[in-house]
């Protein structure tokens, strides 16, 4: 293992150039709990030029987006434009105090206010909050806004939240943290949710259905019109996974479909740097009926003055402090500006094609797991490989590509007769030449096997560390 | 062809006939007709690169920033310096463009930087598991709050003592995060003297109650440093879990709340090396005993073996998250701030041991300064008499809003308006950081002099 930072500590060296000529008083203030002088926290002295090539050389032992193709199913690892970063450093915002006088801060209110306004019309909402930091945060807002809209204003107790099987583990998470009981509905045999189980699950006790769509399996789900009829009929509300929106945008909108609240992860499909796990940004969006219950504040705009609103009658209050994650959000704008209308339309279908390009090649390979075409992203079959696929994709390491998604490894959850799937999410920042290269690497690995297993299950050969067991023990 | 798509039309004509298909529409013929959308999207047509920086430089220049006006603003986010090298390591594309490291072989450098946050951090709260990461310091509050819940199971009074004197913010946040739970809250207040804890409240408090926990700040909303041992006592011997808030950056100065016996820290990391950005994105530290372990929410790192028996760094525990456990998960966190915690740990290995205290004694000294010579002004008066770190509150003799007014035509954000929770009028906290020089400092001295003249 690579020294750790602590490691490299010396005496009597540093890094930092920390001084004031005026104020060099070294006398220790009496204030009750004061740590002594010879009291040490244990943090490392290094010199600068230690820092940097300590922290570059763990850089050098990462992957990023920018290192290489990175198929990770449902995670939509798109390219994370440089401009963004850079507009998004600019003083007027980086150096802002979130609490100065609000007059002093106009250029943030209009960009949040525009910036709502956009993702409003991009999703089909009516209004948007931007302060969840992050998807399952935008989540967790939509979960206690759905709460207190039957407090509020149906004046009922409903408890139970309804997700699908296929759906990504912060949806029930999120329902359970709010209190809420969960209620599982299982996928048919066409991939899809199965449509008479949640008929039998509806009853008056449903406050909402969380559903992504398309799902994390990469199908639509073309029933979508009927299950909204169905939930709203039932008294209930529809709550829309942002997760996959790289799949439709110009095409359709989850408010066109029905849904009543939607989260949109910028980490995602608006391109925002993933920065490692976070991070990201969750905005959370609503219809008109539901907009009092926002997140307090949100932008807004009363002649040509731009403010933040307060006076939300209904609002579930603040879920985080201050505005939301202000430089992630301004990439994502940048994002949506660099497109326009068209732009984003494309990238759309430039991920559906590329998905479903991927499934066609490598299906002699790796089978579909559902016969049909997909959306941005293939699930493919990993049974008739004669290594796991927990190894096999272990060895596209070695060829400088990111394993996709599998069980456990990744933000989904496949049933257990899909134990072995492998989900690809190209995007549509692959070119059809890394396409068509990535499916050769399968072939490749395919005659690997043939050639000599063992190589393969104990892929990957060219890193620091071995392969790594699936949820390897811990040493305490 | 707009913004980022790779394909060119005889890629586009190739992948359709591979995949038998005549045109691209016919990919999405799964969605039904009457939810397709028939225009274009109503967003602003495409932007030239120069467009859109002169789009993003004139929203910036709307706003005045901290380098254009004299910052004396706290309230838990804090002017401080970021050193050169933190930008220089995150702003690399290795860490900034990657995902979760759910592939450990592929990742061990971003494995070991969260790691090593993990240690860095877990020597400023002085308990040995930090979590990678929360989202602030409000949310960081918050899921400790929950983490009480959970460990208290047994305890059916669901109800949290919370100190009058934590930031609004952090108690709006746990407020609606309390909600889905119906976890109650009762507030301790502080003595109007000192500005401190009222004590004996929360001793009789504790006992009537019986409290899933206890959640505090030090410095507090106030500025002013609490008895933190004394509070872990009164806790501890009613075996009520305490949960501070804190400010990193005292620990320059005072010992972990871990050796004064907090069980849970929580804090904003921002101070550590995190630019304001109008406060978002930040930093949330919660840190826990070994005992609490499974009940923390968030990423942890640790150590694996490798199938040759080798040491290597990978995501552990992941039973308690979300992907794993799904409804049964102790929290629904998967995106964290996991690139900011990397710039608290390179601002920690900057500053280092020494350099760490340097800091906090200057932001300590200078915010002596300030407070004692504004103090001699006629009329101006300390609010509470408690021990301050890098802010405090200030009454003044006229009304807040025209101070602040006029101190911002002298290019000076001159502090907080305090009405709401101090509950006395005319009160302004006004915070210290490194970066005011004593020049900026007599500037505010005679600013405010002449005001009140």
């Amino acid at each position: 293992m690579t020294p750790t930072i602590l490691d490299r500590s010396r005496n009597n060296v540093s890094g930092h150039q920390i001084f004031d000529s005026y104020f060099s008083n070294s006398q220790l203030p009496i204030i009750k709990g004061i740590r002594d002088k010879d009291m040490k926290l244990g943090l490392p002295e290094v010199t600068e030029v230690e820092i940097i090539r300590h922290y570059t050389n763990l850089t050098n032992d990462a992957f990023g987006v920018d290192n290489g193709t990175y198929p990770l199913g449902s995670c939509t690892m798109k390219y994370n434009p440089k401009r963004n970063d850079k507009l998004s450093q600019l003083a007027g915002f980086q150096k802002s105090h979130p609490l100065q006088p609000k007059k002093t801060l106009n250029g943030l209110w209009q960009f949040m206010y525009e910036m709502q306004i956009y993702l409003a019309e991009l999703l089909g909402m009516d209004a948007f909050s931007l302060q969840p930091a992050a998807g399952a945060h935008g989540e967790l807002a939509g979960i206690y806004i759905i709460q207190k809209y039957f407090e509020a204003e149906r004046k009922e107790q409903r408890n139970t939240i309804l997700v699908a099987d296929s759906a990504h583990g912060t949806n029930p998470a999120s329902a359970s943290m709010a209190g809420f009981e969960c209620k599982i509905i299982q996928t048919d045999k066409q991939g899809l949710m199965d449509i008479e189980m949640l008929k039998k699950m509806l009853d008056t006790n449903v406050a909402a259905l969380m559903l992504t769509n398309p799902s994390t399996l990469g199908l639509f789900e073309k029933n979508i019109i009927e299950i909204a009829k169905l939930i709203h009929k039932n008294g209930s509300l529809l709550y829309y996974d942002g997760a996959n929106l790289n799949a439709i945008m110009g095409i359709t909108r989850p408010g066109d479909m029905g849904f009543d609240i939607a989260h949109i992860n910028t980490h995602k499909t608006l391109s925002t740097p993933h920065g490692g796990g976070g991070p990201g940004a969750g905005p959370v969006g609503v219809k008109q009926f539901l907009r009092s219950y926002l997140p307090i504040p949100i932008a807004d705009k009363n002649g040509e003055i731009y403010f933040p609103n307060y006076k939300l009658p209904n609002t579930i209050g603040r879920i985080k402090a201050n505005y939301g994650h202000i430089d992630v959000l301004l990439k994502a704008y940048c994002y949506i500006l660099t497109n326009g209308p068209q732009g984003l339309k494309e990238t759309t279908e430039n991920a559906v094609l590329n998905a479903n390009y991927l499934q066609i090649k490598l299906k002699e390979i790796l089978p579909p797991v559902f016969n049909k075409l997909c959306m941005h992203e293939c699930l493919l079959n990993g049974d008739i490989l004669k290594v796991s696929a927990y190894t096999f994709v272990k060895r596209l390491i070695d060829y400088g590509i990111h394993p996709p998604t599998l069980v456990g490894a990744g933000c989904v959850y496949f049933s257990d007769d899909l134990g072995s799937a492998i989900l690809m999410e190209p995007t549509e920042t692959e070119t059809k030449e890394t396409l068509d290269e990535m499916v050769m690497i399968f072939r490749q690995i395919l005659d690997e096997v043939k050639e000599n297993e063992d190589f393969i299950k104990n892929a990957p050969h060219s890193k620091n560390v071995s392969q790594i067991p699936f949820m390897a023990q811990e040493i305490i | 062809m707009y913004g980022y798509n790779t394909l060119n039309n005889n890629d586009k004509k190739l992948m359709l006939k591979e995949i038998g298909l005549e045109t691209i529409n016919s990919l999405f013929q799964d969605i039904p007709e009457p939810i397709r959308m028939i225009r274009q999207l109503n967003l602003p047509q495409p932007y030239s690169e120069w467009a859109l920086e002169k789009k993003l430089v004139n929203l910036a220049k709307n706003n005045i920033h901290t380098d254009e006006y004299f910052c004396f603003l706290g309230g838990g986010y804090y002017n401080h310096f970021v050193p050169a090298v933190v930008d220089a390591i995150v702003n690399r594309s290795e860490f900034l463009t990657s995902y979760t490291p759910y592939q450990p072989e592929m990742s061990q450098g971003l494995l070991q930087a969260l790691y090593e946050y993990q240690l860095l951090m877990a020597k400023i709260t002085g308990l040995p598991i930090v979590s990678s990461s929360s989202y602030d310091g409000a949310t960081a509050l918050a899921d400790a709050a929950l983490m009480c819940d959970s460990i208290q199971k047994e305890n059916k009074n669901q109800k949290l003592l919370v100190a009058k004197s934590i930031w609004p913010q952090y108690l709006e946040v746990l407020k609606t995060y309390m909600s889905g739970r119906k976890i109650e809250i009762e507030m301790i207040d502080y003595d109007i003297k000192t500005g401190m804890l009222n004590f004996d409240e929360l001793r009789n408090q504790i006992q009537q109650e019986n409290p899933v926990g206890f959640l505090f700040q030090s410095p507090n909303a106030f500025g002013i440093i609490e008895d933190i041992a004394k509070v872990t006592n009164i806790c501890n011997n009613a075996k009520v879990i305490s949960v501070l808030s804190f400010n990193p950056l005292t620990i320059g100065l005072l010992k972990t709340p871990g050796e004064l016996g907090v069980d849970i820290v929580t804090g904003e990391g921002q101070p550590l090396g995190i630019h304001l950005n109008a406060g978002g994105s930040s930093l949330g530290i919660l840190s826990t005993h070994s005992k609490y372990r499974q009940y923390i929410p968030g990423r942890l790192i640790g150590k694996v073996k490798d199938i040759k028996g080798n040491p290597a760094y990978s995501l552990v525990f992941e039973n308690r998250e979300q992907h794993v456990a799904r409804e049964k998960a102790n929290t629904n966190i998967c995106s964290n701030q996991a690139l900011n915690s990397i710039k608290s740990a390179i601002f920690l290995s900057y500053v280092g041991e020494t350099g760490f205290r340097k800091l906090a004694m200057l932001n300590y000294e200078k915010t002596q300064y300030l407070m004692n010579n504004l103090l001699k002004l006629k009329d101006v008066e300390l609010v509470f008499n408690g021990m301050v770190f890098n802010e405090f509150v200030i009454k003044f003799p006229i009304s807040v809003k025209i101070i602040i007014e006029k101190m911002l035509s002298k290019k000076i954000f001159a502090g907080i308006e305090y009405k709401n929770i101090s509950e006395i009028e005319n009160t302004l906290l006004i915070s210290v950081t490194e970066k005011l020089d004593k020049g900026d400092l007599d500037y505010y001295i005679s600013s405010l002099k002449e005001i009140l003249a």
